[in-house]
């Protein structure tokens, strides 16, 4: 248990990459917790527990998808080429954490306050035009630009950290 | 498919709007395609942190007002059983992690509020009440008045609809509206900072208006300030001093223009006033002073004539006030005031333009101890009306023994002239005195009434 919850956010951002739909995402972490629960007396404790989890949370990942396929999500075999090319990215999670951090703070006020809405409070989007008083269309525009900015600035400070 | 489209098909898909058939499109792009595919995980993985990993992390940044003591935020969304649990003693332990991690983010500035009106705060329920203590970041004031007393002694009225966020205790970001800032011995150094340019106090009182676009208005009521503008690019450029009765207007990547009609309360502590800028800015005044260095502004009180209005920019005591034994002349009462200067009381090459939006009256309060200036004469009637001005002390020099005390105090008399304008132009005033006139005088009042 307390091995699942050390490393329940890296699962959790492993499968949102694939599944960004944080509900569904979260079901899908909640199979693999099952998964692992059932199966932890093949862990063997001197291999790493997060690649271990990742590995179930991979096969729940595809099982969901294949389950899913006809409702609007990935299909597996794309889902299979990201998994190969997340597996090969660095790991750098902390230091992308504490960047994309600083470029949240620097955000102008509405935009943060969009994010807020959107990710942490997870209001819906109707919502959230009602409250901003735009349509739907230009909140998901926003949302748009606000993610494009942040990647900017997210890769700008890696390449400093890095240089 | 151009790099845009493929752009917008992520974006979709992250979002959960794309269609079935956009979501093949793009599951076939990713099957083929590994800048699609390194594309995607950038987002995707950026969209996953924000959903997961930076939810504590920006939580206080963004969290809104909340009374003492801060009740703990709450994950909105529980997941199912001991998943769940699990995941609430996650949060709470990496928020503690957090906050020990990064001492440089202050937590919420602790405020008292001093008094309230109409105030509506977006995400807060009941509005605050006065001497309520409140643990504060962002503030969004979507309408009404809110007045708050830091613990440092600042004290900041914030005029709806206001978007800002305390940075620290010493630095506000103000986003968009209006403030007014009576900042303390303790409090010298309080800053605030405007998508135009930043406002250093240097312990006095002033104002801020950021509720035009690109552009911010600093008034300075008493003592002093610093301004430094800002570049295009946001970098800071040099400060420069303004002084009490002083006010510009910083524009993003140009100087600092000079702000001429200041919107005002109708009181004698200046104050910036509420309200949309159209409703308080009924009129522009400019006058031909030709000093670049020259910053000065004119107090616009809208229906602020009444007996005892302020008469002046930057002088506190002298008012508006019936003649004794007579009353208040009718026609002036809550017409808009404009607060002249004082020192341009001398001047023989002085004018001031006045821009109405629509037909009114603009009258003329002049020192009755003086003949009229010609255009006074010329553009103006004399109404028979009398109002007085002060009081002042007798010692002041525009009083002289044609100005006799009423007891330690003196009162000056003036006649009230009136233009009729029948529609939205410019009207000029002249000097207050013509040229040659011997004696000393007190500088003109001015009062407009627009006809509705």
């Amino acid at each position: 248990m307390r091995l699942f919850l050390r490393y329940e956010p890296e699962i959790l951002r492993f499968v949102l990459a694939i599944v960004p739909q944080l509900p569904d995402a979260r079901d899908i972490v909640q199979e693999t917790a099952v998964a692992l629960w059932r199966r932890f007396d093949a862990y063997e404790p001197e291999r790493p527990f997060g690649a271990w989890a990742c590995g179930y949370a991979r096969i729940e990942t595809l099982r969901f998808l294949r389950r899913a396929h006809q409702r609007t999500q990935l299909s597996a075999q794309a889902a299979l080429a990201l998994m190969r090319s997340e597996s090969a990215r660095a790991g750098d999670d902390e230091l992308r954490e504490q960047h994309l951090a600083e470029c949240l703070r620097a955000l102008p006020l509405e935009h943060r306050r969009l994010v807020t809405d959107y990710y942490f409070e997870e209001k819906p989007v109707e919502a959230l035009a009602g409250e901003h008083r735009r349509t739907i269309e230009a909140v998901y525009k926003t949302l748009q630009r606000i993610r494009q900015s942040l990647l900017k600035c997210l890769q700008r400070k890696m390449t400093e950290a890095r240089t | 498919m151009t790099p845009d489209d493929r752009e917008n098909l992520i974006h979709r898909h992250l979002d959960g709007i794309a269609t079935a058939a956009e979501i093949e499109t793009l599951s076939h792009l990713l099957e083929t395609d590994e800048a699609a595919r390194v594309r995607y995980l950038e987002l995707s993985r950026l969209a996953a942190a924000l959903r997961c990993d930076l939810r504590l992390r920006a939580a206080p940044l963004v969290v809104t007002v909340v009374p003492m003591p801060a009740p703990p935020r709450v994950a909105p969304r529980p997941a199912p059983g001991w998943l769940a649990a699990a995941a609430a003693l996650l949060v709470c332990a990496a928020g503690i992690w957090w906050s020990l991690r990064q001492p440089h983010l202050s937590g919420p500035v602790i405020a008292e509020v001093t008094a309230v009106h109409d105030a509506r705060l977006a995400g807060v329920g009941p509005a605050p009440v006065v001497g309520e203590r409140l643990a504060m970041q962002e503030l969004r004031l979507e309408r009404g008045e809110i007045t708050l007393r830091l613990d440092s002694g600042v004290r900041l009225e914030f005029l709806g609809p206001v978007a800002a966020e305390f940075e620290h205790a010493m630095r506000l970001r103000l986003d968009r509206g209006r403030l007014n800032a009576d900042v303390g011995d303790r409090g010298k150094g309080f800053t605030v900072v405007t998508p135009s340019g930043n406002v250093i106090d240097l312990g006095t009182r002033f104002a801020v208006d950021a509720s035009g676009p690109e552009r911010a208005g600093v008034v300075v009521f008493s003592g002093q300030v610093q301004v430094q503008p800002l570049s295009r690019q946001g970098q800071p450029g040099t400060k420069i001093g303004l002084s009490e009765g002083e006010a510009v207007q910083l524009v993003r990547g140009a100087s600092p223009e000079r702000w001429q009609s200041v919107p005002l309360r109708a009181s004698p502590a200046e104050a910036l006033a509420a309200g949309g800028r159209d409703d308080v800015s009924p009129l522009a005044v400019h006058d031909n002073l030709a000093d670049a260095e020259q910053r000065r502004f004119y107090g616009v009180v809208r229906g602020g004539m009444v007996p005892g209005a302020r008469a002046f920019t930057g002088v506190e005591a002298p008012a508006w006030q019936a003649v004794p034994g007579l009353s208040f002349p009718e026609e002036l009462v809550g017409a808009d005031v404009v607060r002249t200067f004082l020192t341009d009381k001398r001047r023989v090459d002085f004018t001031l333009t006045l821009a109405l939006d629509g037909p009114g009256y603009v009258y003329v309060l002049h020192d009755i101890r003086r003949p009229p200036p010609a255009w006074l004469a010329h553009d103006f009637t004399d109404t028979g009306a009398r109002v007085e001005c002060g009081p002042w002390d007798p010692q002041v020099n525009i009083v002289a023994s044609d100005a006799p005390p009423r007891g330690d105090r003196v009162f000056l008399a003036c006649s009230v002239w009136r233009r009729v304008v029948p529609q939205a132009g410019i009207v000029t005033l002249g000097p207050p005195r013509d040229p040659g006139v011997p004696g000393r005088n007190m500088m003109y009042g001015v009062a407009v009434r627009r006809v509705p």
